[in-house]
């Protein structure tokens, strides 16, 4: 008797499982081309290959394919994106791809360095882009498209040193000139960002002090938490963090704990639920512009491959985010300084290291 | 009142013959059952799938003839299924091993882990040689590696009855984020990328079609022949071996076992050990077959993959082979559902849900069956 | 068991066959596939009466009562409640019929109280909708009082004796009305005091009206208490009588189907040279406390030793002690000369010991494995069965398929997995296993505990023919009659020591039966009990 009602419920929980899963599955953005009206028409399909992260990380991919979709919309391309749930399938993604006519093709992340680099050769007629991909060499039909993240990290540092100073701006901040950077793996990308932090600091403020923690890890959020708890407790009232969802945590441990926030990637006051006014704002990469511009240059027939392109500041490829909540109290003194470094730096009278 | 003894009719000495008959009945129905879940999982799990994507204003049918064509519509697509049954296949017999000496090995990605970092390392110190001295060699180093990271919870379920499911668990996370330190440190190549310097080709699997030239170009590599190999082997020393039965005895009751003077702690060392060297060589294949390389994240989750591979195969081992093809084939047909249909590839995991669900929630299957027997006027005992 | 059988046949005539039937079962039919399980059964109980329904394992009688109960619905035939026909489909209905049941195996929460246990599925509730725990616990209380069923409310039901449990099960049954009371095989788990106890119930029940019916194959028992007799063989009803009318010779042929032979007959022992010799054995039980203190006796060749004890009292130890399967802390057990104290059961099955255990499902066997790597338990590592660590398939298979001929195994063949076959069989198996390979000392721990009649007479077949062949037998059984007729010689114990020996046949049950629970200490006992203790 016990069993046997056990066992039903059991299989009425199975039920809800599966009804759950359906409902989940049917929420997830599904990636489908659309016509797109009054535009422009042009044979050129443009497709990406997501890394494992998928659709829906709030970062790069999500990014590119937002660079994508504005392609469709104002230049009438085709789209397509694959997703990856494992590493095996970057190369099958991009093979079948090529295979079924797209160009350019994005690969988004260093992991797919080594695929690209096999692919390509294949399919001489196809371009591909390698987001965040720095390739060595490079095929004549591929293109690497880098950031110039130092460019914003100094942007970043620039809106902390100068705010650390001023503690009547906002209660949060306190009179210690202690500032915070957290880091996810010791990787070029990362220590870039580090770098232009710390130089953008100190071009304001030289004696202001920087603290830096690397996690070690892009995913684990309780690191983030940890480390930011720990720059806090050190003085920090600013932290930015450089580190995918391991930053998300860092956010957490400053809304927490009474601190700031710069975040970083994307604009990460709308990602971050509930951050409010303890961001001031992220350091971006602008990898849909990238991704865009790659694909205007396709439909223009002006795509070169063969090179390795990195975008700053003068290319609109990385910035600052808006300021949103802080966007009201934020000293104009700030604002300013902010848009002379940044005209500073796309002038080429400033240059912002890319390593301490 | 009378004694009212009926005399015994000559012919109802049946009870011996119904008992005989009651025994067999019992076991063509277990049996029965047994064979059925996994298919019946499957199916259940395909209709499920379905119906997603019907939610999400899909047609299934194109959904899924377009899965079917990516996974075997030809020798390229044959060849990507293979390619990830490949890892599923060994972290499959893992986990089967496991289980059927009563170990529930969760931790088969962290031997995983070790058994790349072991083919890495080696597959580069051994650049120099032919690969009919290096492969074997990595090969056992990967086994070496897999085998003694499962070792140390071995030892702790042995003598101090730890559990192996938090041992082996824990060991996971202390595998990979050993491997990440790894490729990010010390084992990185040159280069802004974390990852392990390339192994040379001598050091490599390579792939079938490279080797057998009249085959079309594909990805499989010689690991899925491995792991065939493998199987066969584990088969072997679960049904001809003292070890596996031994193994076995102690998985069913490890009280009878240690009656039959087997040692249940030894057993326990073995057993472990060796799904630690399965999963390892999951890692080397992994390492040598298609990536040449290890970074952090070189294995998206085939160790617990291989739970729900072992499931569905009923942890017989052969059944593991057919079991992970299945799951490659998914995976595989994944680009080209999306693709054609324009199906995201997430339903390709809640179908692997669901038949992971169905598969581990048996009992509901036999419950359904035995009901359609008794409504049949069956036996239900 | 303590019951004398002579003294039920003196009860006074029953009275419950002057009333009508409350229950009765007319023509009842289940087939399952390829078994007729009841073939055309009819059964009556009527209020104030006591019916066994006696019969081997798999004669039909549980199957019976579980169609009474619901559990499953008959091929043919008609259930009758209060004269009335009535339709059972489910326990519910059965519950609301008045019909209650107690499993064989109970159906309790553990870790719930007894309370919580008896009100589960119909609790009283108070205005606010909620559990009313002193309501329920009162109504348990009266009950258990109105049928002298003594058992504390609040106790959590897993650290209750089996016995204790089962009154639980009857409360259960009671709290929901029951008029008619099914208790199936409820002697198997119980010891000898209980089995009394148990019996003192059943008359306060039916002496309140209730009707009561227990499935059984125990012949002592339904000649103790049944007021009511009906046998089952195969299927079918093949007798109706009362314990005034028979005997248990007749019930058992009844039962079998032939005659039976309850008590075996065996020849003057040939006592040959000492076998197994413990001395001063010290063993601790699972908390670490001493459950041997001390013990010492040596079972010689060609002879059966028996020992007697409530269980409990360190016999389980000693088994384990004897066969590898549990470290003495003190004291030696050698076998033939050879010093086995510290040999794990590997060794100590390869030193010649074989071990029937006490408990087939848990250590006798793998219940999962066919019947050829059961046989092949223990012996895996030697040949013929394997080489270099290699098994031996068709050697395996071959010796399986002459063991199974040897002991009567009833199975359909070889690879069938051990837990389809009957009880019987299974014992049978673990006999095959343990004998068939020819050993020098059985350690036999309550070997046909649950076990019918044809089976326990198979069973002492076969320990009887070790020992004329010569070889050690030590039987450990809390069933003394069967300590009695088996054994040459009879040891005692009582809290981890040897009280008292004797010489089979030289003593009655009621003067074990005393040692056993600590008595018959007359001064001139401790001596001679001492005496054997170092000495034999």
């Amino acid at each position: 008797m016990r069993s046997k009602s056990s066992k039903i419920v059991a299989l009425l929980l199975a039920l809800a499982v599966m009804a759950s899963l359906a409902v989940g599955c049917a929420k997830t953005p599904a990636p489908a081309p659309t016509t797109p009206a009054e535009t422009p028409t042009t044979d050129v399909k443009a497709a990406m290959v997501t890394d494992v992260g998928g659709l829906g990380d709030k970062s790069f991919n999500d990014l590119s394919y937002a660079g994508l979709q504005r392609a469709e919309k104002e230049l009438g391309v085709k789209i397509q994106v694959l997703e990856s749930k494992e590493p095996t399938d970057y190369e099958s993604n991009i093979n079948q791809l090529a295979t079924a006519g797209y160009s350019p093709i994005f690969a988004v992340g260093f992991l797919m360095t080594d695929t690209v680099t096999k692919v390509a050769p294949q399919f001489p007629d196809v371009n591909f882009g390698g987001i965040d991909i720095f390739f060595d060499p490079v095929d004549s039909n591929v293109i690497g498209l880098n950031f110039k993240e130092q460019e914003a990290g100094y942007l970043a540092g620039v809106v902390a040193g100068k705010l650390t100073t001023m503690t009547d701006a906002d209660p949060r901040i306190n009179d210690k000139k202690v500032v915070g950077f957290v880091g996810g793996m010791e990787i070029p990308p990362v220590q870039k960002f580090e770098a232009g932090f710390v130089a953008g600091v100190k071009s304001v403020n030289p004696d202001v002090q920087v603290k830096s923690v690397y996690t070690g890890s892009f995913t684990d959020a309780q690191k983030g938490i940890e480390a930011g708890k720990s720059l806090i407790e050190g003085g920090a009232d600013i932290v930015f963090a450089a580190a995918g969802a391991t930053g998300n945590g860092t956010a957490k441990a400053c809304k927490d704990n009474k601190a700031l926030f710069i975040g970083v990637d994307s604009d990460q006051y709308n990602t971050i639920d509930g951050i409010g006014d303890t961001i001031l704002t992220s350091a971006v990469k602008r990898v849909d512009n990238a991704v865009f511009m790659t694909v205007k240059e396709a439909v223009d027939g002006t795509i070169k491959g063969g090179e390795n392109k990195i975008f700053g500041l003068a290319e609109d490829g990385v910035g600052l985010a808006p300021y949103h909540d802080w966007d009201a109290k934020m000293p104009q003194e700030v604002k300013d300084s902010v848009d002379k470094a940044k005209a500073d730096v796309i002038a080429g009278t400033v240059t912002v290291p890319e390593s301490k | 009142m009378p004694e009212q003894m009926a005399d015994t009719p000559p012919n109802r000495a049946a009870s011996t013959v119904d008992e005989k008959q009651f025994a067999l009945e019992q076991e063509r129905f277990q049996r029965g059952v047994r064979m059925a879940t996994p298919f019946i999982s499957v199916a259940i799990a395909v209709l499920v799938g379905s119906l997603v994507i019907l939610a999400s204003g899909k047609d299934p049918v194109a959904a899924f003839s377009a899965m079917f064509f990516g996974a075997f519509g030809g020798a390229r697509q044959i060849g990507e299924t293979l390619l990830r049954a490949t890892p599923l296949v060994f972290t499959g017999l893992a986990v089967a091993y496991g289980f059927r000496s009563g170990l529930f090995n969760i931790g088969a990605e962290g031997q995983l882990f070790l058994g790349g970092l072991a083919a890495a390392f080696m597959g580069v110190a051994l650049g120099g040689l032919s690969w009919m001295l290096s492969v074997p060699l990595i090969l056992l180093s990967a086994m070496i590696a897999g085998a003694a990271w499962a070792f140390i919870p071995a030892l702790m379920k042995a003598k101090l009855g730890a559990h192996e499911v938090i041992t082996t668990m824990m060991f996971t996370y202390i595998g990979r984020y050993l491997v990440s330190w790894i490729v990010t440190g010390p084992f990185k190549a040159e280069g802004a990328i974390p990852q392990s310097p390339m192994i040379p080709a001598s050091s490599q699997l390579p792939r079938i079609s490279d080797v057998f030239t009249f085959i079309q170009p594909n990805r499989a590599h010689f690991g899925i022949l491995i792991g065939v190999v493998a199987a066969i082997v584990v088969w072997w020393i679960l049904k001809y071996t003292v070890l596996g039965y031994e193994a076995r005895a102690v998985g069913f009751n490890p009280t009878a076992a240690e009656t039959g003077g087997i040692s249940v702690a030894a057993t326990t060392i073995k057993s472990l050990c060796i799904s630690g060297a399965l999963a390892g060589l999951a890692g080397a294949t992994e390492v040598m077959g298609v990536h040449y390389r290890l970074f952090d994240q070189f294995s998206s989750g085939f160790g617990f993959t291989g739970i729900a591979v072992a499931l569905l195969a009923k942890n017989n081992p052969l059944g593991v082979v057919a079991a992970a093809i299945l799951f490659g084939s998914l995976s595989a047909g994944a680009g080209t559902m999306q693709l054609e249909a324009g199906v995201s590839q997430k339903v390709i995991s809640i179908i692997q849900g669901t038949i992971i669900f169905l598969v581990g929630a048996e009992t509901i299957v036999s419950w359904a069956v035995s009901r359609v027997r008794r409504a049949r006027g069956g036996a239900d005992v | 068991m303590s019951a004398d059988p002579q003294a039920a046949c003196e009860l006074p005539p029953n009275v419950g066959q002057d009333r009508p039937p409350i229950l009765e079962l007319r023509n009842v039919s289940k087939r399952f596939p390829g078994v007729l399980a009841n073939d055309d059964v009819s059964a009556s109980v009527a209020p104030g009466e006591v019916l066994a329904l006696l019969g081997e394992n798999g004669a039909g009688k549980s199957t019976l009562m579980n169609v009474a109960y619901g559990l499953l619905s008959a091929s043919a035939g008609e259930i009758v409640v209060d004269g009335n026909s009535v339709q059972i489909r489910a326990p519910r209905d059965a519950i609301r019929l008045g019909i209650g049941m107690v499993h064989q195996h109970f159906m309790l929460v553990e870790p719930l109280t007894v309370t919580e246990n008896i009100v589960l599925g119909m609790e009283p509730t108070n205005s606010w909708g909620l559990i009313d725990r002193a309501v329920a616990r009162k109504r348990v209380v009266e009950i258990s009082a109105k049928y002298g069923l003594k058992v504390d409310p609040d106790s959590r039901v897993m650290d209750l004796s089996v016995g204790m449990q089962q009154r639980v099960e009857i409360l259960k049954a009671l709290y929901r009305d029951a008029r008619i009371l099914i208790l199936d095989e409820p002697t198997a788990v119980l010891t000898p005091q209980e089995v009394h106890e148990l019996f003192q119930i059943v008359r306060e029940l039916v002496s309140q009206g209730l009707a009561v019916v227990i499935i059984t194959h125990k012949l002592d028992e339904v000649m103790a208490f049944a007021d009511r007799i009906l046998v089952m063989r195969a299927g079918r009803v093949v007798g109706e009588t009362t314990p005034e009318e028979c005997s248990e010779q007749s019930l058992a042929r009844m039962m079998v189907g032939r005659d039976v032979v309850l008590k075996i007959d065996k020849g003057p022992a040939k006592i040959g040279e000492v076998v197994l010799d413990v001395s001063d054995l010290v063993v601790l039980d699972d908390r670490k406390l001493p459950a041997l203190k001390g013990v010492s006796f040596a079972v010689h060749g060609g002879e059966v030793l028996g020992i007697a004890g409530v269980s409990g009292n360190g016999q389980r130890e000693l088994v384990e002690a004897i066969t590898g399967l549990r470290r003495p802390s003190g004291g030696t057990v050698s076998l033939k000369g050879r010093d086995i104290t510290h040999d794990d059961a590997r060794r100590t099955i390869a030193a010649g010991v074989s071990h029937v255990p006490e408990d087939r499902h848990r250590r006798g066997l793998v219940l999962e494995f066919d019947l050829v790597e059961n046989v092949a338990l223990g012996d895996q590592r030697r040949e013929p069965f394997s080489k270099h660590g290699i098994l031996n398939r068709s050697a395996l298979d071959t010796e399986a398929r002459a063991r199974i001929k040897d002991y009567d195994v009833r199975t359909p063949n070889e690879h069938v997995a051990a837990s389809n076959l009957s009880g019987g069989n299974q014992q049978k198996l673990v006999l095959a296993r343990e004998l068939g390979r020819n050993p020098e000392l059985l350690v036999a721990s309550q070997p046909t505990r649950g076990l019918d009649v044809g089976a326990i007479e198979f069973v002492h077949r076969r320990i009887i023919a070790e020992r004329d062949s010569g070889k050690a037998v030590l039987l450990v059984s809390m069933e003394l009659e069967e300590v009695m007729s088996l054994s040459d010689r009879i040891l005692v114990m009582y809290e981890g020591r040897v009280v008292a020996e004797f010489e089979g046949g030289q003593v009655t049950e009621e003067e074990l039966g005393l040692f056993m629970t600590g008595g018959g200490r007359t001064p001139t006992e401790p001596s001679r009990a001492s005496e054997e203790d170092t000495g034999a």
